[in-house]
């Protein structure tokens, strides 16, 4: 048995599913629960739906619990992340004031390596050191250290690590920009580094918390957090990396509909738009030749940029609980929530307007509890304006809202750029063949969908709760970044704690076989190689050599046979 | 809402980028134009987080057509021995940056794109300084043909004289071409010198500035101030193009200017271009970097003043007081013949109505000699079509006949029938009608 946990901004979905046949059913699980979430703490949501998923099962049975969470998310949106003091190293280039909020403590620190990761400038540790006394004078325990180039190098940011470590204390959290990502981005790289200190804390906390419910309900397995590139970690790694599991909602519910194809009618198409309907908010993702499609850069967060590997993704505040309104004689869907719906209200709110779902109700799409009060709130919002076709106009504005969206969505992915003409010649259109609805409100809209988005629409089995089963289903994954220079004699991966000395003969070959085998060290086995460029490079003092350049990572997929734990 | 405390700021001016490094072409594996030219420049504008700026969008290059080539050359040896794939995405990279500020998509843009173009003449024969087909012209071409504009300047800051771009429009009043660069009788291909003034029918559209060896910062501003920025406000072009050669760099291996990246930056300032596209520049680790990086935040409104090159001293990039005295004479020179082009002699003879030069061209990047015999049409209505017998020793000889975008009907029809003759003797020959935007060739 497998249990997938997701927490949502309404509701927290757990299932509980049976790993070797779960494939081709109507209800793909044993058992689905609903837990709703509280406002100021994830926590509470998912250790109610953990019980009651297992409530009557054999804890013994089950081999695996994914929990795809909103924590660090919402620290960060909320502002409850840890007070973080950042030392930079930014050497020449943008003025970092340009890029980081003036209320951040950022310290600007002399040194610099260039964009070959060669020092062309000394750290100066005593200014280091005092920077880190202003700190922890003003009570800043957690501190991230990031310089330029660092994933081609990361000495300097190491050497500011360990006077972080000697300044702060050996526990103290202290991040590494190169040791998140091997991605070329400073101002990201900050945010990233940022963000994995001021939440070390809080994923800590939790992860202990995750492991000491697992031990009350006697679980006696691995317990996995989801990732935002649609992939797991282990709950230990997740608090080392608490960054890499915000936003992992959407990659949830994408393996989810990866889970569930094909759909009944044998219909599994290759490229397609997913659109995910919650309570409160819609994601838009895509599947590209059955892979979901990670965005180039990273994930934003609490409008920080970041290289966070995340899915490519549009989301929008609208939702079941989206209140109506008219502005200006216009049909305006959210963004303000308000939940739950009047339909699915125990008792009379009294005056209150309606929401999407409300609306749904009244067309008759959906059949839920109190169609009569649903009706009432709607017919006073149409007196209001002088119409009669209220309901159908708001479902009709919010399915304008997400083709607007998915419509530049793709625009964004076709107009990705290219560096090689071989790619601008070969570089394909992405065209979804079909959007798939899943979430709450998916079954009720879908009809409506298909002339608005004007694509087929297809709603899997299980559409309300595929998200938890994403979760369930998710494999690891694992991205790392080779970078090697022969004419400095230095190979790094640093995102994977490596770097070693190389010779002149040191060629594409021997680091593509580094980079798998240093994966497959870390139980990413196989992994696939996304890019991999070999540059000769002419140095006008040390002669040929080359700069090499690969990405490899284990991609998302789902579990197979053999990996089920 | 609040304003959100991460998000980078916006650019002063919105900047569309066409990035193209071109990774897997090289002219050869050593050679100063290969794969690697644009790598750390590529690395530099990724970890600067540049395409995060608000305002600054990057864009995927289109391809250019051949027809756009044959708008702007003729190719004795056959349009398809003289280019390949690189050459129509660098000039496509081009167009779609000129279309984005013409459809007004971004208020600005760069094509950084490889191979370069500046010293591809009208004449195609091969390569010339790393050179085959002149990107500016054929995206200026397009232009033309797609948005209906007519005067266009193009300042070429390459250290090296652009050549080919003055060769193209040597007779194009609707073109102002000026170059800045290192004086020709100390560096490649020898000529911009003061007194190239433009054809016979063109006087005073071509404007040289030649600086001596060793100009820096100050200097190149100097010359800017007092000759580029009130040439430009005079003639009032409605789109300003820049030739953004990198060679003027301290560390350039090939030239031997003293320009910082800075001042690269507020040499973009003053000149403020609505569109830029690279040109040469081979120091492509100490200065390439740097110098990309300083011109489009310039581009776009921002910030330059920290990018400071690794191991800068003010030395590196300061100009002599005795260079910035010969600057300013310099600048009351160039000023002085381009409002007096008659003082200076345009070097063509007339024979029968014919305004006609002999020349000599060579084709370094692939070592051919090509003779050539210019024959401009004095024609009293318009700037007259021009008939250029050219031969080289690898391809003999053929015939390239001319008629301007400007061209009076009279004119239109002589070159026709030029063309039409030599076809009918068999013999090779091009002919380019451009006002009719049509290209024809018998061979």
């Amino acid at each position: 048995m497998l249990i997938g946990l997701d927490v949502g901004g309404t509701y927290t979905d757990a299932v509980l599913l049976d790993e070797n046949a779960w494939q081709g059913k109507d209800a793909p699980y044993v058992k689905a629960v609903k837990a709703p979430t509280q406002a100021d703490s994830v926590l509470p949501g998912v250790l109610r739906a953990l019980e009651e998923v297992l409530e009557g099962e054999d804890p013994n049975a089950v081999k695996r619990v994914c929990v795809s969470s909103t924590l660090g998310l919402n620290a960060l949106l909320t502002g409850r992340e840890d007070p973080t003091g950042v030392l930079a190293v930014p050497g020449p280039g943008m003025d970092p004031a340009l890029f980081w909020g003036e209320g951040d403590n950022l310290r600007i620190l002399s040194g610099a390596e260039d964009h070959r990761g060669i020092a062309v400038a000394p750290l100066d540790p005593g200014a280091a050191r005092q920077a880190l006394r202003a700190f922890a004078a003003q009570g800043i325990a957690a501190c991230a250290v990031v310089g330029k180039f660092s994933p081609k190098n990361p000495e300097q940011e190491y050497a500011l690590r360990d006077l972080a470590r000697q300044e702060l204390g050996p526990d103290a959290p202290v991040a590494c920009g190169s040791d998140a990502s091997g991605a070329l981005n400073f101002p990201r790289r900050l945010h990233t580094a940022y963000c994995n200190a001021s939440l070390t804390r809080t994923a800590g906390r939790f992860a202990s918390a995750l492991d000491e419910a697992a031990k009350r309900l006697r679980l006696n397995c691995p317990i996995v957090i989801m990732k935002a590139d649609a992939g797991v970690f282990s709950n230990a790694e997740a608090a080392g990396e608490p960054a890499a599991a915000m936003g992992s909602g959407p990659a949830a519910s994408l393996m989810g509909v990866l889970a569930l194809l094909p759909f009944p009618g044998g219909r599994s198409p290759r490229d397609l738009l997913m659109v995910d309907m919650g309570g409160t908010s819609t994601d838009l993702a895509l599947l590209a030749h059955g892979q979901p499609l990670l965005a180039r850069e990273g994930l934003r967060v609490a409008g920080r940029p970041t290289l966070i590997r995340s899915l490519w993704t549009r989301s929008i505040a609208l939702g079941g609980d989206s209140v109506l309104a008219w502005d200006e004689g216009k049909p305006r869907v959210g963004p303000d929530r308000l939940g739950p719906a009047l339909a699915l209200a125990p008792e009379d709110l009294g005056q209150r307007p309606p929401t999407l779902t409300d609306a749904l109700v009244v067309l008759g799409r959906a059949r839920l509890g109190r169609p009569e009060a649903a009706q009432a709130a709607m017919d006073a919002l149409d007196a209001e304006a002088g119409r009669k076709d209220g309901a159908r106009a708001f479902v009709d504005a919010a399915l304008d809202r997400i083709r607007q969206e998915a419509e530049s969505l793709l625009a964004e992915v076709n107009t990705r750029p290219v560096y090689t003409i071989r790619e601008l010649l070969v570089t394909e259109t992405l065209a979804p063949e079909a959007a798939v609805l899943i979430g709450g409100p998916a079954g009720a809209m879908a009809p409506l969908a298909e002339t608005a988005l004007g694509m087929p629409v297809l709603v899997p089995p299980a559409a309300a709760c595929a998200n938890a089963l994403g979760a369930a289903l998710a494999r690891p994954t694992r991205t790392a970044d080779l970078y090697a220079d022969t004419l400095r004699g230095r190979m790094s991966m640093t995102a994977l704690g490596i770097e070693k000395s190389i010779d002149h003969r040191y060629g594409l070959g021997e680091a593509k076989r580094d980079i798998l085998a240093a994966l497959a060290e870390e139980g990413c086995d196989p992994a696939q190689l996304v890019f991999a460029e070999s540059f000769r490079i002419l140095d006008e003092r040390q002669g040929r050599g080359s700069i090499i350049k690969i990405r490899a990572q284990r991609p998302a997929g789902l579990l197979r046979e053999r990996e089920r734990p | 809402m609040s304003r959100d405390p991460h998000r980078l700021p916006p650019a002063g001016r919105s900047l569309g980028l066409v990035f193209f490094p071109a990774y897997d072409w090289a002219i050869s594996p050593t050679h100063p134009e290969r794969e690697e030219r644009l790598l750390y420049t590529q690395d530099q504008l990724r970890e600067e987080g540049l395409f995060d700026i608000p305002g600054i969008s990057e864009h995927k290059p289109g391809l250019a057509e051949s027809e756009d080539v044959q708008r702007v050359h003729f190719t004795p040896p056959g349009l398809e021995r003289v280019t390949d794939t690189a050459h129509y995405v660098s000039a496509g990279s081009a167009i779609t940056a000129a279309d984005l500020v013409l459809s007004g998509l971004t208020d600005r843009a760069f094509a950084l794109t490889r191979p370069p173009g500046h010293h591809a003449m009208r004449v195609v024969q091969g390569g010339r300084g790393f050179c085959n087909v002149n990107i500016e012209a054929i995206m200026i071409e397009r232009l033309r043909r797609d948005h209906g504009i007519r005067r266009v300047a193009i300042v070429d800051t390459d250290c090296h004289h652009g050549d080919g771009s003055q060769d193209i429009y040597w007779h194009d009043p609707d073109t102002l071409f000026i170059s800045i660069h290192q004086d020709g009788r100390t560096l490649y291909p020898g000529s911009g010198a003061v007194d190239e003034l433009g054809g016979p029918k063109a006087r005073g559209s071509t404007v040289n500035i030649p600086l001596p060896p060793d100009t820096g910062d100050e200097g190149f501003l100097l010359a800017a101030r007092r000759i580029i920025r009130p040439l430009l406000d005079e003639w009032k072009p409605e789109l300003i193009v820049n030739s953004a050669g990198q060679d003027n760099h301290f560390t350039d291996p090939i030239a031997h200017m003293r320009l910082s990246a800075r001042g690269y930056g507020r040499l973009m300032d003053c000149i403020d271009p609505h569109l830029a596209v690279l040109e040469g520049g081979y120091s492509i680790q100490g200065a390439l970097p740097y110098v990309n990086l300083a011109i489009i935040l310039a581009m776009a409104g921002l910030d330059y003043s920290q990018v400071i090159e690794p191991r800068w001293q003010d030395s590196m990039s300061s100009t002599e007081p005795r260079i910035l005295d010969y600057i300013g004479r310099l600048a009351e020179k160039v000023l002085h013949l381009h409002r007096h082009p008659d003082r200076a002699d345009h070097g063509y003879v007339r024979e029968r109505g014919f305004w006609v030069r002999e020349r000599s061209i060579f084709y370094d990047t692939d070592g051919i000699s090509e003779k050539q015999r210019e024959e401009l049409y004095d024609c009293p209505q318009c700037p007259g079509f021009l008939v250029i017998h050219t031969s080289s020793g690898k391809r003999g000889r053929s015939l390239a006949v001319e008629s301007p975008r400007a061209a009076c009907s009279a004119c239109r029809q002589k070159a026709e029938d030029i063309y039409r003759r030599t076809v009918a003797e068999g013999s090779p020959a091009e002919f380019g009608d451009r006002a009719a935007d049509r290209y024809e060739r018998n061979f």
